[in-house]
C-alpha cells in the first residue's frame, strides 16, 4: 500500500514537472475569459428575462391546475343540473297529478294549508332523495302559491320546502343529517328534522333574480350568482329549474344549492413553490372576475377574500394579473359552460398571490444571477491568476535574457522559452582566446605588439583598414594625398612584418573572427596625449 | 513589480460565495398565512357574531402575525358533538377534524383518544392562566391536561314570550312571580293548556304547552341536587325522595299537556307560538327572534324577556353552568401557537366582553367581568339587556352546578332525554284519549323510563 502511494506520488510529481507549453497555458487563459464572457451574457439575459425566467414554468403549473379544476367544477355542476332537471320532471309530474286528482289549478292552492301541506310532503320525499343522491348542500322546491294571501308580503312568499345539510362538511357520508330551513313545521316533526335557527315557513322569491320571468314565460333553468342566505352566515349559489305542467302552466320552481363552505372544502388550495393556488368560479363582467358573486375554493395560504371583485390589470404571454382592493394575483381563467341568470357568463380561474409569486421569481432570478455572477467573477479571477502565474514568468524570463542573466539549463517553465534560449546560446557562442591554438596566440600577440609600434599617423591609416576601408578610399576619408597613404602603407607593412595589403586584410579578418579585434585597439586618450606631445616637440 | 497581498483574493472569493448564498436565500415580504379551520357553535346557523370577530382578528392580529382562521362549520353543540366524534373516529366519508373546534368536556371524554388534543399549558404561562376564572379552567381539564379552553361560559336562563304571557295573564290573573318556583311554573303550565284549549271551543284537545326545557336531564339533575340529594349513585341515577319530588312536579304538568315534549331545541316552539316559556342556555338568546310565526304563516312581533331559572320552594338556588371550550388538534408547533394567539386575543377583556355580550354568554376572566357592567348599559337590544340583568341576578343569588365527569354520562344523558320525552308523550296521549288517572300515568311513565335506561 505504502509502495503504491509512493508510486502514485512519483507519477504525480512527474506529471506536475512536465513542461507546459505556452500554447496550452494561453488556451486555458482564453478559455477562462470565454467562460467569463459567457457568464456575463447569461447574466444579462437573466436580468432582462431571458431563457431562464420562471414565468413559463408558473404558467404551466397554473394551466395544469386549471384544466383539472375546470373538469371537476364542470362535472359537479353538470351533476347538480342533472339532478335539478330530474327533480323538476318528477316533482312537476307529481304536482300535476295531485292537482288533477283534486281538480284544482295552482292558483287555487292559495290559502289552502291542507293541500299545500300535502304538496310539501310530496316535495320532502323527492327532495330528501335528491339531497342524498346528489350530495349537494341543499335542495328546495316551491309551488307558485302561498298559505295566506292576506298577510303583508304574500306576493313574494311561496309555499315550499328547503332542506339543507346540518353540516356541509359531512356531505360525503352515507346518510347526512338534514335540517328544515323552509317549510311547514309538520314536515320537520314527521321526519325528525330540526328547524333551522332562522327557519321560516315559506320561501321568499324576492331574492331570486329572474323568478318573475319564469312565472311569466317558459324559460330554461339557470344559476343565480352568489347570495347570502338571509340571517345566516352562509353564502350560496342556486340552480333554479322551473316546473311546468304538460300544458305549459307554471307550477313553481325547484333547485339545488351550492354552498360556499362546501365549495371551499371540495376545492382545496394547492401548495406550489410559487404560492398557494386557489380555484374560483365567478361571473365575468366587463372583463372582471366578480368573485363577490362567485365562489372561492379553500383560500389557505392566501389573503383572498371572496367579497372582492378581481379586475385584470395586465396580461402577459403566460398569465394575467388580477387586482383586488387588497392585493394582486396572477392567474388564468377559462369559460365555465353554465347558464347564468340574465345571460351572465361564468369563468373558472386559478389564482396565485402575486406577492409570493414575485418573491419566487425574484428569488429564482437572484439565485441564477448570483450563481452566474459568481461563476463569471471566479473565471475572471482565474484568468487573472493564470496570467500572473504563467505570463509573468515569461516576462521575467525575457527580462533575464535581456539583462544577459541566463538561467541555468532547465529552469525555464516553458518549453518554447527553454528551446529559444538554447538556440540563442548555441548561435551566439564565439571561439574564446583561450580556445585558440598556442601558435595562433603567439602570432596574434606578436602582430598586436607590432601594431603598438605604429606612429599615430600610421595607426590612423591602420584604423581605416580595420574599419573596412579600401586603399583608394583613404585619401578622401583622411584628407591626405595618395602618396602620403602609400608612404604610411610602406611603414605599416614593414613594422607589421607583412608584405601586402591582402596579408593585412587576412590578419584583420582573423582577429575579427576570433573576437580579438579589441586587442588591436589603442587607448585613444593615450594616443591623443601622445599626439599632443609630438606636436609640441615639433 | 508591486506585490499584491493574498488576503485580497481570499476576501473577493468569500464575498462572491456569500453573494451566491444570499441570492439563493432571499425570503423577504409578508409571509403566507398559517390557515386554521374552525368549527364553532356561536351563532348556530345564524349570522354568527364570532365569525365577525374572526374576520376582525384576521384583518388585525392575524394579518400581523400571519394567521388566518377559516370557519367551516357553525352549528349547535349537538351537531358539532356528532361531527367531532365521527371525525375523531375516522368514520368513512368524514373530512377529519378541523384545527380548532368547540366542545363540551363530555364530547372530549367520548373521543377515542384525547391525546390528539393540545394541552394549552404548553402555550399559556401560569401567569397568563391566573387571569382566568379557575372553575372555568378546571371544567376544561381532562386527566390533568387543559384541553378545552374557556372563551365564554353560559348558564341556564328562563325566556318568556311576554307578549303572549301578558295576554294569558290578562285573562287569568296569573303573574310572572309564579314563575319563580318550579311548582308555580308547572301549575301555570296546566292552567295555560286549559286556557288555550278553551280559546277554540269547537276544537277540543287543541290546548298548547306552556313550557319547554332544552335539557330535561339538566332539570332533574339540578333539581335533585338542589333538594339536597345526590343525583348520581356511581354511574347511575339515584332514584331517591328528591327525584320523586322533581319527577312528580314535572310529570304532572307534562301528562296534562302543559310541557312541550317533542324533539328539538327549546327555541323552536317559542318561534312558532306553540309554547311561551322556556329554560335553555343563555346562549340561545341569539335564536329567539322578535316575531312569532303561526301555522297560517301569520307573524306577530313579540317581546322576549329573561329571568333566572325557577327553583323548588324548599330547595337551594342552584343553576347549571354550561359553556363549551375550544379544543385544538395537535399539529405543528407553528399551528398550535397560532391557535393560542387567537385564544389569547379572544379572551382579552374588551374583546371577550364584546364577544360574550353578542352571543349571550359570560366572560371568562376577572378583568372582563369588571368591564361587563359598562357594556350591559350600552346594549341596545332590550332582549339582551333583560338577559344580562337576569345573568347578574343569577350570579348574585345562585350557586353554580357543574356536570360531573363520569364514564357513560353522555349515553345516560341522551337516553334519559329521549326516553323521558317519549314516555311522557305517550302518557299525554293516553290522557288526551280519556285516561283521567294522572298519577297512574305518571307512575307508568317513570317505570318505562327506568326500564329503558342503560344499566
Amino acid at each position: 500500500m505504502a509502495n503504491m502511494l509512493k508510486e502514485l506520488e512519483k507519477l504525480l510529481s512527474l506529471a506536475l514537472d512536465r513542461k507546459v507549453t505556452m500554447h496550452r497555458k494561453l488556451m486555458m487563459y482564453l478559455l477562462c475569459l470565454i467562460l467569463a464572457a459567457l457568464g456575463i451574457l447569461l447574466l444579462l439575459l437573466t436580468a432582462i428575462g431571458g431563457p431562464l425566467k420562471a414565468e413559463p414554468q408558473i404558467s404551466q403549473v397554473m394551466e395544469n391546475q386549471l384544466s383539472s379544476m375546470s373538469d371537476k367544477v364542470s362535472e359537479e355542476l353538470e351533476t347538480y343540473t342533472g339532478y335539478g332537471l330530474q327533480l323538476s320532471r318528477e316533482l312537476g309530474q307529481d304536482i300535476e297529478d295531485f292537482l288533477d286528482e283534486k281538480g284544482v289549478s295552482v292558483s287555487d292552492l292559495n290559502d289552502q294549508p291542507e293541500l299545500l301541506l300535502e304538496i310539501q310532503k310530496m316535495m320532502y320525499s323527492e327532495l330528501n332523495t335528491t339531497i342524498r343522491l346528489g350530495r349537494s348542500s341543499g335542495v328546495f322546491a316551491m309551488v307558485n302559491a302561498t298559505v295566506n294571501t292576506q298577510i303583508t308580503g304574500a306576493d313574494k312568499s311561496r309555499c315550499g320546502v328547503y332542506l339543507r345539510l346540518i353540516n356541509v362538511s359531512s356531505n360525503v357520508i352515507l346518510s347526512p343529517e338534514t335540517i328544515l330551513f323552509r317549510g311547514n313545521t309538520e314536515i320537520a316533526r314527521e321526519n325528525g328534522l330540526e328547524l333551522h335557527n332562522r327557519w321560516n315557513m315559506e320561501l321568499d322569491v324576492e331574492g331570486l333574480p329572474g323568478y318573475q320571468g319564469l312565472e311569466q314565460s317558459e324559460t330554461g333553468y339557470y344559476w343565480i350568482s352568489r347570495m347570502s342566505l338571509k340571517n345566516t352566515w352562509e353564502d350560496v349559489i342556486l340552480l333554479l329549474v322551473p316546473m311546468y305542467t304538460d300544458t305549459g302552466e307554471f307550477l313553481g320552481v325547484c333547485g339545488i344549492e351550492l354552498n360556499a363552505v362546501h365549495f371551499s372544502m371540495e376545492y382545496p388550495a394547492t401548495a406550489s413553490p410559487y404560492g398557494s393556488m386557489v380555484t374560483v368560479i365567478a361571473p365575468v363582467e366587463n372583463g372582471s372576475l366578480r368573485l363577490d358573486q362567485g365562489m372561492a375554493g379553500n383560500t389557505e395560504g392566501t389573503w383572498l377574500d371572496n367579497a372582492e371583485s378581481l379586475s385584470i390589470i395586465e396580461r402577459n404571454a403566460y398569465y394575467s394579473t388580477y387586482r383586488s382592493p387588497k392585493c394582486d394575483y396572477y392567474g388564468i381563467q377559462m369559460p365555465l359552460e353554465i347558464p347564468g341568470s340574465g345571460g351572465q357568463e361564468w369563468a373558472v380561474a386559478v389564482l396565485i398571490p402575486r406577492e409570493s409569486c414575485d418573491q419566487y421569481i425574484l428569488r429564482n432570478k437572484a439565485c441564477i444571477m448570483g450563481v452566474i455572477l459568481g461563476f463569471t467573477l471566479i473565471m475572471i479571477v482565474f484568468a487573472w491568476l493564470l496570467s500572473k502565474k504563467f505570463v509573468r514568468p515569461i516576462l521575467e524570463s525575457f527580462q533575464d535574457i535581456r539583462e544577459g542573466q541566463q538561467t541555468a539549463h532547465g529552469n525555464y517553465r516553458f518549453a518554447e522559452l527553454e528551446e529559444l534560449c538554447r538556440w540563442l546560446e548555441k548561435k551566439g557562442k564565439s571561439p574564446e582566446a583561450a580556445d585558440l591554438p598556442p601558435n595562433m596566440v603567439e602570432l596574434f600577440e606578436h602582430f598586436a605588439g607590432n601594431v603598438k609600434t605604429l606612429t599615430p599617423a600610421e595607426y590612423n591609416i591602420f584604423q581605416y583598414y580595420m574599419n573596412g576601408y579600401e586603399v583608394a578610399q583613404i585619401p578622401t576619408a583622411a584628407c591626405i594625398s595618395m602618396s602620403t597613404v602609400k608612404k604610411h602603407n610602406g611603414n605599416i607593412y614593414r613594422k607589421l612584418e607583412i608584405s601586402s595589403n591582402d596579408e593585412l586584410m587576412m590578419y584583420l579578418d582573423l582577429f575579427r573572427r576570433c573576437d580579438c579585434i579589441e586587442k588591436l585597439q589603442r587607448d585613444e586618450m593615450a594616443d591623443a596625449s601622445e599626439t599632443e606631445t609630438g606636436k609640441q616637440m615639433n | 513589480m508591486r506585490k499584491r497581498k493574498p488576503w485580497i483574493y481570499i476576501t473577493v472569493i468569500l464575498v462572491l460565495g456569500l453573494m451566491m448564498l444570499t441570492a439563493c436565500g432571499i425570503n423577504g415580504g409578508q409571509k403566507e398565512p398559517v390557515t386554521l379551520t374552525v368549527w364553532h357553535v356561536y351563532g348556530g346557523q345564524t349570522d354568527s357574531p364570532l365569525n365577525d370577530l374572526i374576520e376582525e382578528f384576521n384583518k388585525t392580529v392575524g394579518a400581523r402575525e400571519g394567521i388566518k382562521l377559516q370557519v367551516t362549520v357553525v352549528s349547535n353543540t349537538n351537531n358539532i358533538h356528532d361531527a367531532v366524534l365521527r371525525a375523531a373516529g375516522d368514520e368513512p366519508g368524514t373530512t377529519g377534524l378541523p384545527d380548532m373546534f368547540i366542545s363540551y368536556p363530555k364530547t372530549v371524554l367520548a373521543m377515542p383518544d384525547t391525546d390528539i388534543l393540545v394541552d394549552y399549558r404548553d402555550y399559556f404561562s401560569d401567569e397568563e392562566l391566573s387571569a382566568y376564572i379557575p372553575a372555568f379552567l378546571e371544567e376544561g381539564e381532562i386527566d390533568g391536561r387543559l384541553v378545552a379552553f374557556p372563551v365564554a361560559k353560559s348558564t341556564e336562563i328562563m325566556f318568556i314570550d311576554k307578549t303572549l304571557f301578558d295576554r294569558f295573564a290578562a285573562d287569568t290573573g296569573v303573574t310572572l312571580g309564579q314563575l319563580d318556583t318550579w311548582e308555580g311554573l308547572f301549575e301555570l303550565s296546566k292552567e295555560y293548556y286549559q286556557w288555550t284549549d278553551a280559546q277554540t271551543p269547537d276544537v277540543p284537545g287543541d290546548g298548547k304547552a306552556f313550557f319547554v326545557h332544552d335539557y330535561h336531564f339538566n332539570y332533574f339533575q339540578v333539581g335533585v341536587e338542589s333538594l339536597g340529594e345526590d343525583f348520581f349513585q356511581g354511574n347511575e341515577i339515584a332514584y331517591g325522595k328528591a327525584f320523586s319530588k322533581v319527577w312528580e312536579t314535572y310529570a304532572d304538568a307534562a301528562v296534562q299537556g302543559g310541557v312541550w315534549l317533542k324533539e328539538g331545541y327549546a327555541t323552536e316552539p317559542l318561534r312558532t307560538g306553540e309554547t311561551i316559556v322556556s329554560v335553555a342556555s343563555s346562549a340561545s338568546v341569539l335564536y329567539y327572534e322578535d316575531i312569532v310565526t303561526y301555522s297560517d304563516n301569520r307573524s306577530e312581533p313579540i317581546e322576549v324577556i329573561a329571568r333566572p331559572v325557577p327553583c323548588f320552594e324548599n330547595g337551594q338556588r342552584l343553576v347549571m353552568q354550561r359553556g363549551a371550550g375550544f379544543c385544538t388538534v395537535k399539529s405543528t408547533p407553528e399551528r398550535e401557537r397560532a391557535a393560542a394567539v387567537f385564544l389569547k386575543w379572544l379572551t382579552e377583556p374588551e374583546i371577550n366582553v364584546r364577544f360574550v355580550t353578542s352571543v349571550g354568554y359570560m366572560p371568562v376572566t376577572d378583568a372582563a367581568f369588571e368591564v361587563l357592567p359598562d357594556f350591559i348599559g350600552n346594549l341596545e337590544d332590550p332582549k339582551y339587556r333583560s338577559l344580562y340583568e337576569a345573568f347578574l341576578e343569577t350570579q348574585a343569588s345562585y350557586e353554580f352546578y357543574t356536570v360531573p365527569q363520569i364514564p357513560g354520562y353522555l349515553e345516560l344523558e341522551q337516553s334519559f332525554e329521549k326516553n323521558v320525552r317519549s314516555k311522557l308523550r305517550a302518557a299525554f296521549s293516553s290522557w288526551q284519549d280519556g285516561e283521567t288517572n294522572v298519577e297512574k300515568l305518571m307512575a307508568e311513565a317513570l317505570g318505562n323510563v327506568k326500564a329503558s335506561l342503560p344499566k
